[in-house]
């Protein structure tokens, strides 16, 4: 539940959509459930619909949909690990960058260097070709290397998807 | 330097932030339980007034009183020969606190047929017919006040000459009952099962060029909200996602976009007037994600074409 709640809230930004988001892939993992093949699919089926929920969300008129502005954490920011050099700062610009590259592209970067999905897997679950995965996280982490820059963040991301 | 290793432990501190995720498991399979229940009844709704329609159309034939009139109406078009659609995508309450509860995780029921099915050959999660996941049937209605507006539209003239107007018929318009309304004709939307938002006036059109099609989508309101620069976050100066307005008679507005392959596949411009009244306009060349490539290397309209639209309407 955790892993699943957590890869939504980067993908969205937003806690309580978050949260919404899960519910919804809930319910239809539940009407699903007869026809998952084993319990090692239900992992990836329940990212994928996890993944239509959110990508369907992105279409939904902005004022409708709950503020994602300004997020901030509800606990103080401890995480920082200074031994893999990524402080508070890299952080935020990260969180910054995230939320201006297209929802594709940064659906594919989070399931790539956060779920550690390969490229084959993150396909299945995005229902596109391995070219496509790969295309896309080349642009998504250009977009991201772009929009950190642009804050002007010190951190500089891998030239493109090269695992 | 930031490589690999940094940026997963980047989204990682990013992704702990969420803690105790607010999910009501118990809630989320009656909800599961109902749609299978509501999705049974339609469809026997639906084969019962198939057969009606079967019949009638056999009696108007026979009795030679205008076939015509009684044809295959174009899909989706007819409530009553359409499903009304699932109330899929519901948004129970976040406010439930209680931790996730392993004893009410459901596994398989017992003998259950397990099928091999492989992502790509899973059935399309959205009815042709019907709304798209997370949508809800709506109700198309038009009352003084949406006229009023769309005068006050058509006067403004901002379409360019060069595209072609047609109504909406992509996956926006999904989950309106009767199908896509009139281009540039705003009305109100009530989704099935009422709703507590003030409701709020749209239009939709289809603009067409030779280079694609592109969706606009209007809307307008009075009185809910603030500044309009917020859809995704305070617009920082100089950045290309996005530039503010404020306009000589105190309008005051902004416009946001994706950064990307092809700048601006959807772009956004939110207005406040000063007698409250908000405008939002959206105009996407992706409006269904699921689609590989938008439907137009670009939107048709500039920004400023955009920002044209900010003084065009009052409530």
């Amino acid at each position: 539940m955790v892993p699943l709640a957590r890869l939504a809230y980067l993908l969205c930004g937003d806690r309580h959509l978050a949260e919404d988001l899960v519910q919804s892939c809930l319910v239809k993992l539940y009407r699903a459930w007869p026809r998952i093949e084993s319990p090692d699919a239900v992992h990836g089926y329940a990212r994928q619909v996890l993944l239509r929920c959110w990508l369907n969300e992105c279409r939904r008129p902005w004022r409708r949909a709950e503020s994602r502005t300004g997020i901030v954490p509800d606990q103080a920011d401890d995480g920082a690990d200074p031994a893999l050099g990524v402080g508070p700062d890299v952080k935020e610009s990260l969180r910054r960058a995230l939320a201006e590259i297209p929802p594709r592209q940064r659906a594919t970067v989070v399931l790539r260097y956060w779920s550690q999905l390969s490229v084959t897997e993150t396909a299945a679950i995005l229902r596109c070709s391995e070219g496509t995965v790969k295309s896309q996280t080349a642009r998504g982490l250009a977009a991201l290397r772009a929009a950190v820059t642009r804050q002007g963040g010190d951190a500089v991301l891998p030239k493109e998807s090269i695992r | 330097m930031m490589d690999d290793k940094h940026l997963t432990a980047g989204l990682s501190l990013l992704a702990e932030e969420l803690t105790d995720p607010a999910v009501d498991i118990d809630a989320a399979i009656r909800t599961a339980r109902q749609q299978a229940h509501h999705r049974q009844a339609v469809t026997a709704t639906a084969a019962g007034t198939v057969l009606v329609m079967a019949a009638i159309a056999t009696f108007v034939a026979t009795t030679d009183r205008g076939a015509d009139t009684v044809g295959g109406p174009p899909s989706c078009a007819s409530p009553s020969q359409r499903p009304d659609g699932t109330k899929s995508g519901t948004r129970p309450s976040s406010g439930k606190s209680e931790p996730f509860d392993t004893a009410t995780i459901v596994d398989p029921p017992p003998g259950a047929t397990i099928t091999a099915q492989s992502p790509s050959a899973q059935p399309p999660s959205t009815d042709p017919c019907g709304p798209v996941d997370g949508q809800r049937p709506a109700e198309w209605k038009v009352d003084q006040r949406a006229t009023n507006l769309t005068e006050q539209l058509a006067a403004a003239n901002l379409i360019p000459p060069n595209l072609r107007i047609s109504r909406d018929d992509s996956v926006n318009t999904r989950a309106i009952k009767g199908g896509p309304p009139p281009a540039l004709e705003f009305g109100t939307l009530t989704p099935d099962g009422g709703s507590d938002r003030p409701l709020d006036y749209t239009a939709f059109a289809k603009l067409t060029d030779e280079q694609g099609a592109a969706f606009l989508r209007i809307e307008i309101d009075k009185g809910e909200h603030g500044p309009a620069s917020v859809p995704f976050g305070p617009c920082q100066p100089g950045s290309p996602v996005c530039t503010t307005k404020d306009f000589a008679d105190g309008t005051k507005a902004a416009w946001h976009t994706h950064i990307g392959d092809a700048m601006g596949w959807n772009q956004i411009m939110g207005a406040v007037r000063p007698d409250g009244t908000t405008i939002v306009v959206s105009i996407s060349v992706w409006p269904d994600t699921q689609l590989p490539d938008p439907t137009r290397p670009e939107v048709p309209l500039t920004p400023d074409q955009l920002y044209a639209f900010a003084t065009a309407f009052t409530y």
